[in-house]
């Protein structure tokens, strides 16, 4: 499973899209850097700046749209570029595919994203490690999520760009905080909940639709089994091109 | 496995997608030695490979390689290769990596042996370190060569492997088939291009419109392909002499002088090849240009579909 991991890993690296990843990964650091330097009269309150960076900048838009660009380049590119043969045609079961590619692609997101949320937090907290710490796990555990829903995606459609931006906009970010009863199916909420939870709910729940640490874990890690199990499926039962 | 008992058994195969059927309830059995998959573009013989592949599945039928059902049973590709059509690569891994891969996924013991092996017998030593994205397409055809056949496998499918080889490449690459065959291997090798698959192939699968048009010995198959009808131009310079000349040959049907020249509907090719030259010699005729007029593939292929090759089977 290692050649498979450190090929994916190199694939989803030497795209260009992974630089958009890194480029979008610095985007609330340097928000954080500009917030560090202005003037202390003039600046937003730093528990509410810290709140609207992890929740509207990190969770909402770096998160999601850098899972998107790499994840469904990881089996979608291997169909795309009709590579996935050199993989199927091998004497291994399909989920040896499956479990280092995600791997590979849960790095590939969580190392740039939870970084950047970890400095940005530093930055903006004046160096407060707890929170930025769970700033940097939540990011983590969101990027799993995401990260196998749109690796899915990649292999389900090929459109999967756009499922993807329809679904994070549209129901992450809008339906998903309509009413509480939602959150129990939005990595959006797993991640602020794991994020909350880690740090003694210093993150304040604007929408009131915050989930507790717990079940936040565990919907994130349901997410991830059930569409890791529907890749497999999806590459055992389909026509390899 | 017995060795009366085929390497590859296709019983009844189809598959369509939609409305479009690319093959067409197809049976044939597979022995040790190299089989040609032949037919015209759009045949169906990529389909066919895929589905003995095990990478597509058949709308119908049933399909087995080395006694067991290759679709959804990943462990037969510890015995069996294979070079799909496409060819595509991953463009940032060097020669030897792309191939060492192969050898690691396929549980080889002895990786960079078995990968040191495989490069050699493709000849591509010297450029393995280079990245594939570099290589010229008959490098990569044959680096892909070496990924299918690093493990050793007893069955090789190979989807037109000489597209995009330089002449000498080809030689080269025949021999490597040539070797692997007389090893006791099952080499299946798919082209549009007879000749290419002639020299290398003791049998043949002929395929047309998703059928089976015919199958077996290509000695056999060739002599029917040259007792087909055969319809030539011929300029030169006085084609009436000509036509006068030819009018006795037993090998020609019919004679047609117009603005375009003469045209000749020969029923034997051979004997057509040979009598044109030597009617206009001996009437001291200076031939200009001698051009087949329906000798494309998908002529010789239809011809065998239509008349009695589909459903016939040449004995093996």
């Amino acid at each position: 499973m290692m050649a498979l991991f450190v090929l994916t890993f190199a694939q989803l690296t030497q795209r260009r899209r992974y630089i958009i990843v890194l480029l979008l990964s610095l985007v609330p650091v340097l928000l954080a850097v500009i917030y560090w330097f202005s003037n202390a009269s003039t600046r937003p309150d730093l528990t509410e700046f810290h709140d609207v960076m992890t929740e509207q900048v990190l969770n909402s838009v770096v998160l999601p749209i850098s899972a998107l660009l790499l994840a469904t380049a990881t089996l979608g590119d291997e169909v795309e570029d009709n590579t996935l043969g050199y993989l199927t045609l091998k004497p291994i079961p399909r989920w040896q595919i499956v479990v280092p590619k995600m791997l590979a692609t849960v790095l590939g997101v969580g190392i740039p994203v939870s970084v950047s949320g970890i400095v940005m937090s530093l930055l903006i907290t004046d160096g407060d490690v707890g929170t930025s710490l769970a700033t940097g796990a939540g990011l983590a555990v969101g990027s799993a999520a995401y990260s196998v829903v749109f690796a899915w995606g990649g292999l389900a459609t090929r459109q999967a760009i756009a499922f993807g931006l329809v679904y994070v906009f549209l129901w992450e970010v809008s339906i998903s905080t309509l009413f509480s009863g939602l959150r129990f199916v939005s990595i959006r909420q797993y991640t602020l909940g794991v994020i909350r939870g880690l740090d003694g709910s210093r993150l304040q729940d604007t929408g009131g639709v915050a989930l507790d640490f717990a079940p936040a874990l565990i919907g994130a890690a349901v997410v991830v089994l059930l569409f890791a199990w529907l890749t497999e499926r999806r590459l055992r039962l389909m026509d390899v091109p | 496995m017995n060795e009366r008992e085929p390497t590859i058994r296709v019983e009844r195969a189809s598959r369509w997608f939609g409305s479009v059927v690319a093959v067409n309830d197809i049976s044939f059995e597979i022995y040790p030695g190299v089989t040609g998959l032949v037919g015209p573009n759009g045949a169906g013989k990529t389909t066919l490979l895929r589905l003995l592949a095990g990478l597509a599945r058949p709308s119908e039928g049933e399909i087995t390689v080395l006694g067991q059902p290759v679709r959804g049973n990943p462990g037969i590709y510890k015995r069996m290769g294979v070079m799909t059509a496409h060819e595509q690569i991953y463009s940032f891994l060097t020669g030897r990596q792309f191939v060492e891969l192969a050898a690691t996924l396929t549980g080889v013991p002895n990786v960079a042996e078995a990968t040191d092996r495989a490069i050699e017998m493709v000849h591509m030593t010297a450029d393995q370190n280079r990245k594939l994205g570099g290589y010229s397409r008959g490098m990569r055809q044959r680096m892909r060569l070496a990924h299918a056949l690093v493990h050793d496998p007893e069955v090789l499918m190979l989807d037109e492997p000489l597209s995009g080889t330089d002449p000498r490449q080809r030689l080269e690459f025949m021999d490597v088939i040539s070797d692997l065959a007389k090893q006791g291997r099952t080499i299946l090798i798919s082209s549009h291009i007879l000749e290419e698959v002639e020299s290398m192939a003791d049998r043949i699968l002929l395929i047309v419109g998703g059928k089976l048009a015919a199958a077996g010995d290509y000695r056999a198959i060739r002599r029917r392909l040259n007792q087909r009808p055969y319809l030539v131009r011929v300029d030169c310079d006085s084609p009436r002499v000509l036509a006068a000349a030819l009018a006795s040959e037993g090998a020609v049907e019919s004679l047609t002088i117009d603005d375009d020249g003469l045209r000749v509907l020969g029923t034997d090719v051979r004997a057509l090849q040979h009598a044109i030259p030597v009617a206009a010699q001996a009437s001291a005729v200076r031939l200009e240009r001698v051009q087949p007029l329906d000798d494309s593939l998908e002529s010789v292929f239809e011809y065998l579909a239509d008349g009695a090759g589909v459903g016939k089977r040449v004995p093996r």
